[in-house]
């Protein structure tokens, strides 16, 4: 029996691990450089009505961007097995301090034959979660919602993407984001079409 | 009638125990009410008298007691009706709505009336129209459970901290029996589910891998078609029907397949033939819709919408089936099993054949 907090997202729970560990590894920013470093990890662990069971962290590196990461695929699907590759979020600081998220998403590509990430629409989002991706993410203090244009005055190749900035180290936020554009995206087979 | 029982939400038990409730008040007003009647005309003895006539006319007469709903909706419905004239504000509409109400009443004595508040509406609508007319009390509570069961399917129903739904009298004997009869059946149904139903116990040993592009079974990599002999294309179809998209699926001990769909466990069907495949009896709980069989398609009543333009997949077979068993006109229920039979007032349905989700009224079965 844990202690630690659980909430569920549909077909998700998120339990959040308090405990803050050191982490070795390479900053997903700084791939190419030859040497690891250490960071701060904080993790979360998803697990799902199908059987997923996946431990994944918020990274905080002394230099490079802080990520999202999936750590440990503990059980699940063969369909699960896609979250361990691809999924990680790359987290950039938004132009007053605070935390800029991206929000891509898991999609299925017919053609690949496997889930890529998208710059998916919001009512499609909403119609697998079944409730406004929004609304939720403000129930867990996010502070702005929609493209970066719009929310962090981007005029780059991104700017119509949607993103989302919260308080740095929201590891609620962070943690919903991230189930709903990774694990429950592949749960609900988003983009399969028979 | 003092007090009347009103459900408070979903409860099964509760909706099962009402309609018995509300079907054993009626029956009883109605008796006292055809007892005063023929007692002023100097008849005490008129039920043994109708009993004498019907087996006379070498009609089957099964009722022990004048307080049975079902031998006064039989009763009050036939042509030469030995009660008719008694009942004031009879009409045929009247009769249609008794008769409506023993089929009803038929199906949840045997177990198959689903135990919702969709079905607790439809009773009650015809408790209405049959008890209103001779001006029974029981009518007041037929409105208003129909009353509350919109409420609560709308929301406006919140039950304060004094509000039970049960009355201040013990629920009968005979209701409770019933009441145990569902809780059988509803753990019969948890047990091994219909097609497309969520699967509710553990998930079975073995486990096997359905492809979907190359419409195949794998066991560890190595292919069981050789396991399934004749019946291995037709497997694949109905799982894939269930699990589109394929992927593990797990095989109980007795064949019973369930498998993962978008989060959920679900049954997809069977490794091997399915228990039952070929018997008689009808499983599970009805489809709260009306069918009538034309001859040469199926009609849903409710919505007058024809089998053959609303099935995904083509459902000759069915027809040709019910065709060879049936005549015109004849009126159809169907269990969340895709158990196909003729509905009866009296006497145990029997299934004429199954139907599945790609055969069938879009949406209607499970999956």
């Amino acid at each position: 029996m844990t202690d630690n907090k659980v909430i569920s997202i549909s077909k998700c729970k998120i339990e959040f691990i308090l405990e803050e560990k050191t982490y070795r590894g390479k900053p997903m920013s700084m791939w190419g450089e030859a040497n690891e470093i250490v960071g701060q990890l904080t993790t979360f662990r998803v697990t799902s009505t199908d059987l997923l069971d996946l431990m994944t962290g918020l990274i905080r590196w002394p230099n490079g961007d802080n990520e999202i990461k999936p750590i440990e695929l503990f059980h699940g699907l063969e369909k699960h097995q896609q979250l361990v590759r691809k999924g990680q979020i790359d987290i950039q600081i938004a132009r007053d301090g605070n935390w800029l998220v991206p929000l891509r998403t898991l999609r299925f590509n017919p053609d690949l034959r496997y889930f890529t990430l998208v710059n998916a629409p919001v009512s499609d989002i909403d119609k697998f979660l079944g409730e406004s991706f929004e609304n939720l993410l403000f129930s867990a203090g996010v502070e702005k919602f929609g493209t970066r244009r719009v929310i962090d005055g981007e005029t780059n190749k991104s700017a119509n993407q949607l993103a989302m900035i919260i308080e740095p180290g929201n590891i609620e936020a962070l943690a919903i984001a991230y189930t709903v554009t990774r694990p429950l995206a592949v749960i609900m087979d988003y983009g399969i079409q028979i | 009638m003092s007090s009347f029982s009103l459900p408070t939400d979903r409860d099964e038990v509760t909706i099962v125990g009402i309609i018995g409730t509300l079907e054993l008040a009626a029956a009883k007003e109605f008796a006292e009410f055809l007892n005063n009647k023929f007692n002023a005309l100097g008849q005490p003895k008129w039920f043994e008298d109708i009993r004498q006539y019907r087996l006379s006319n070498n009609e089957p007469f099964t009722y022990r007691d004048a307080a049975d709903l079902r031998f006064i909706l039989a009763e009050a419905a036939l042509p030469d009706s030995q009660i008719w004239d008694l009942i004031p504000r009879i009409s045929t509409a009247w009769v249609n709505a008794a008769d409506a109400l023993r089929k009803k009443l038929n199906q949840y004595h045997h177990l198959q009336l689903s135990p919702t508040l969709e079905t607790l509406d439809q009773v009650a609508t015809l408790f209405d129209a049959v008890t209103t007319g001779p001006g029974l009390e029981v009518s007041a509570w037929a409105r208003a459970l129909r009353g509350r069961v919109r409420d609560i399917q709308q929301g406006r129903f919140v039950a304060g901290p004094a509000e039970g739904p049960v009355t201040n009298e013990p629920t009968p004997a005979s209701v409770v029996e019933i009441e145990k009869g569902y809780e059988q059946t509803r753990r019969q149904i948890a047990k091994r589910p219909p097609w497309g139903a969520i699967w509710e116990g553990p998930i079975p040993a073995r486990k096997l891998s359905l492809d979907r592009r190359t419409r195949d079974i794998y066991d560890n990599g190595v292919s069981v078609a050789s396991e399934l002999g004749d019946q291995f294309d037709h497997i694949v179809a109905m799982w894939l029907r269930y699990a589109p998209n394929g992927g593990e699926v797990w095989v109980d001990e007795d064949g019973a397949t369930m498998a993962f769909v978008k989060g959920d466990p679900v049954m997809i069907g069977w490794f091997g033939t399915p228990p039952n495949e070929y018997s008689e009896s009808v499983r599970g709980f009805l489809v709260p819709r009306d069918y009538a069989f034309t001859g040469d398609d199926i009609k849903d009543l409710p919505s007058g919408k024809l089998l053959s333009i609303s099935s995904d997949e083509e459902p000759s077979e069915i027809i040709s089936k019910l065709k060879t068993k049936l005549e015109p006109g004849t009126l159809l229920g169907i269990t969340e099993y895709g158990d196909i039979f003729v509905q009866v007032a009296e006497g145990e349905p029997k299934r004429i054949t199954t139907a599945h989700k790609g055969i069938w009224f879009r949406g209607q079965l499970p999956g």
